[in-house]
């Protein structure tokens, strides 16, 4: 609580001050009636509005910075560290809460706590759908400073993702809506490529690809449908739709071939599914790119919304935020059940591409913005030195030159990103006979297993279908392998 | 002078601060109890309490009032008796979660059954233990064989059932190009009478419009 409150005194202090600096400036500048005094006050005053603006931004850590004690703490298995930063982030950064919270999200599921995250992912979501929507006074406000000036509405595969991790924290506590959350999934996607090519009418086929379906919706959907007898026809065409959308997915012709042709579980027997979050899914930090014909084309068009003239050609390099992508410790993970190697998991989802791919189809648009926002801010200042009046080469021409490089010194690329996610998203499905099994899942690699194992045990119910899952980031589960249906007498979380 | 017109100023300012943080303060929650005649609230993004409660009213009033020509309410020896209903859960085959509203869902049903005068609902946990009893998932019900069988157990266990209700929820969305929305919710009963295998159904839709913009009723359907 001490900590708390000294906190919040050393930031408001400075504020105080520099809100009365500025009050008092723009006072004299009002009351003035001399007109050359007039003009520097003026100037005065819009030195001093500049570097107050500024001061606040230049020299902060970007999101990326900030998040990385979370991510450190997580991948070593130390959740409650984890929380802990999270949490104090959460109270000083406002503008990155969904962003954490899809973060604590992640950090609750591997805790074991499914129902508590399908709550904060639900929250998120429905923020993120408010956000869609374009709001003149944040683009106007993020034209002036940076990206970071706007509310987080998630990159569209987060979008995605969220509904993808609602699916699966439903499945681990038996919610009973694990199915629709898939169909969201689907949907959202659908709405996106949408959106997209509605944008970019140059090259559709290539922003298509870059959006193509995510077919953890249609895996869920089949499984689902699966358990019963009574709606196999429907399991089938689900499973189709996997192997359609994700041809290069391992299980798919088998999945197929059961559904359309075999009994999928014997008598005595029920199916275990194995989601495996495996590696360290793909964040954002700062590059500084260089623009070409292209992303001036594009800033042009985007400048036509505020002004009718055209864009002043600047080639100077921009900083955007850039995807990175992590090699994976692990490729997969093995599952041992009762001593006994039985496979490995096969991956449905490869987020860390999914990111990359839908980075560069926009990467062009990302760019443009930066460079019109550059020109909006050149313009403010060249506008200032008209209608002030200051002559080339003078003392207040270089004020203001020195506050236009400040202003854009000042600013810097928004990395936020939902920086927990896995790499990838892997199942597993094996039929075993009723009753309590013992299963371990092992890191694997090209090479073998390796690492730290993980066990569980997990009831098989005749003719049901139950759920393990393991959060795999290095080379090591971090928390809990979840399993469900749980054991009654299981009270944690 | 100078210091005094700091001070001023930075007087004012801690002023204009206060004012500001006890006006626009979002850390605030409010709520009052509904009065009976008060209307359910709307939801904004997804269905709620306005779909819900119409759908199961009308769905399960009218199930019950066909069933109800068909069925003896008293035994062969003169006792009146009630028809007894095995009902597990809802099952949302929609593109919507339903989240707790399951088990609102549930109880609505309840107490809707177990207030007219010739059904009333077996006890959940009953049903449970005679289905794991008789070795069958509750979809199996729908074949003769499993429904044998787990009448049988029910009836040992001293827990008859009359007939086996499902409820399903599906939806289906229409989209246009302005981002407004229209989700069709079909809420559909099935009950199946143990004894003869004969199954009757009753669906209720509702039809919401979302927008994006207050005047999103307006431009597609003519009306607020």
């Amino acid at each position: 609580m001490t900590s708390e409150l000294t906190e919040a005194t050393m930031t408001s202090h400075p504020m105080l001050i520099q809100l009365s600096v500025l009050k008092s400036t723009a006072r004299r500048a009002t009351v003035s009636t001399d007109g050359s005094r007039s003009v520097r006050t003026l100037l005065s005053f819009v030195g001093k509005l500049c570097c107050l603006l500024i001061l606040p931004l230049t020299g902060c850590a970007s999101h990326f910075d900030r998040v990385q004690p979370i991510r450190m703490a997580f991948f070593d298995g130390n959740l409650i560290e984890a929380d802990e930063h999270l949490e104090k982030l959460l109270k000083k950064k406002r503008g990155e809460k969904d962003v954490l919270l899809l973060d604590k999200a992640i950090i609750e599921l591997a805790s074991g706590r499914p129902k508590e995250a399908e709550q904060l992912l639900r929250k998120v979501r429905d923020r993120f759908e408010e956000l869609e929507d374009f709001d003149p006074a944040k683009a106007v406000g993020s034209m002036l400073t940076d990206d970071n000036a706007r509310a987080y509405a998630g990159e569209d595969y987060e979008k995605v993702l969220i509904r993808a991790m609602l699916s699966i924290s439903n499945l681990m506590s038996e919610g009973g809506d694990a199915g629709a959350y898939a169909l969201q999934m689907v949907d959202k996607q659908q709405q996106i490529i949408q959106t997209v090519q509605d944008k970019c009418d140059d090259d559709k086929e290539k922003v298509t690809l870059a959006y193509k379906q995510v077919a953890l919706g249609p895996y869920i959907r089949g499984m689902l449908a699966e358990e019963s007898p009574l709606t196999l026809h429907e399991a089938a065409k689900a499973r189709i739709q996997v192997a359609k959308w994700e041809p290069d997915f391992r299980d798919a012709k088998i999945d197929i071939e059961r559904c359309e042709h075999e009994v999928p579980m014997h008598p005595g027997h029920g199916a275990l599914y194995v989601f495996a979050l495996v590696g360290r899914g793909p964040i954002k930090e700062e590059v500084c790119e260089p623009v070409t014909q292209v992303e001036l084309l594009i800033a042009d068009r985007l400048f036509d919304a505020f002004s009718n003239r055209n864009v002043p050609p600047t080639f100077a390099p921009v900083k955007i935020p850039q995807v990175v992508n992590f090699v994976p410790v692990a490729d997969s993970v093995s599952v041992q059940i009762d001593q006994k190697a039985v496979g490995r998991t096969a991956t449905i989802v490869d987020i860390g591409e999914m990111a990359v791919r839908q980075q560069q189809a926009l990467y062009p648009q990302i760019i443009a913005r930066a460079v019109a926002r550059r020109v909006v801010k050149k313009g403010i200042l060249y506008g200032l030195e008209e209608v002030a009046d200051i002559e080339k080469n003078s003392l207040q021409s270089l004020a203001v030159m020195a506050a236009g490089v400040a202003w854009e010194a000042s600013e810097t690329a928004d990395t936020r990103c939902w920086g927990l996610l896995p790499d990838t998203i892997q199942v597993f499905r094996y039929e075993l006979p009723v009753g309590e099994h013992t299963v371990t899942l092992h890191p694997s690699g090209r090479h073998g297993d390796f690492g730290t194992p993980s066990t569980a045990k997990v009831r098989i119910h005749e003719g049901r279908h139950s759920y393990m899952l393991g959060n795999l980031p290095t080379s090591r589960f971090v928390g809990k392998l979840l399993t469900a249906p749980r054991d009654p007498n299981d009270s944690d979380g | 002078m100078d210091r005094r017109r700091f001070l001023q100023d930075l007087a004012l300012s801690v002023a204009g601060i206060a004012a500001t943080a006890g006006v626009g303060c979002r850390g605030h929650q409010y709520a009052h109890v509904l009065k009976e005649t008060d209307t359910d609230m709307v939801g904004s993004h997804k269905a709620g309490a306005e779909t819900w409660e119409p759908l199961i009213q009308s769905s399960v009033t009218q199930l019950l009032e066909r069933e109800m020509g068909s069925v003896q309410l008293t035994s062969h020896d003169g006792v009146p008796c009630k028809k007894r209903i095995c009902f597990l859960q809802v099952e949302n085959q929609s593109a919507e979660e339903i989240g707790d509203f399951g088990n609102l869902i549930y109880q609505e049903i309840n107490t809707i059954i177990n207030k007219s005068e010739a059904f009333e609902l077996v006890n959940v946990r009953a049903i449970k233990a005679g289905l794991q009893q008789a070795g069958i998932r509750a979809d199996e019900l729908y074949t003769p064989k499993a429904r044998r069988r787990f009448a049988e157990v029910m009836e040992q266990e001293h827990e008859p059932i009359d007939y086996v209700l499902y409820a399903t929820i599906n939806s289906g969305t229409t989209r246009n190009n302005k981002k407004d929305s229209q989700v069709d919710y079909l809420f559909t009963l099935q009950i199946v009478n143990l004894e003869t295998g004969k199954s009757e159904e009753e669906s209720a839709k509702i039809r919401k419009g979302y927008h994006k913009s207050k005047l999103g009723a307006l431009r597609n359907y003519g009306s607020t």
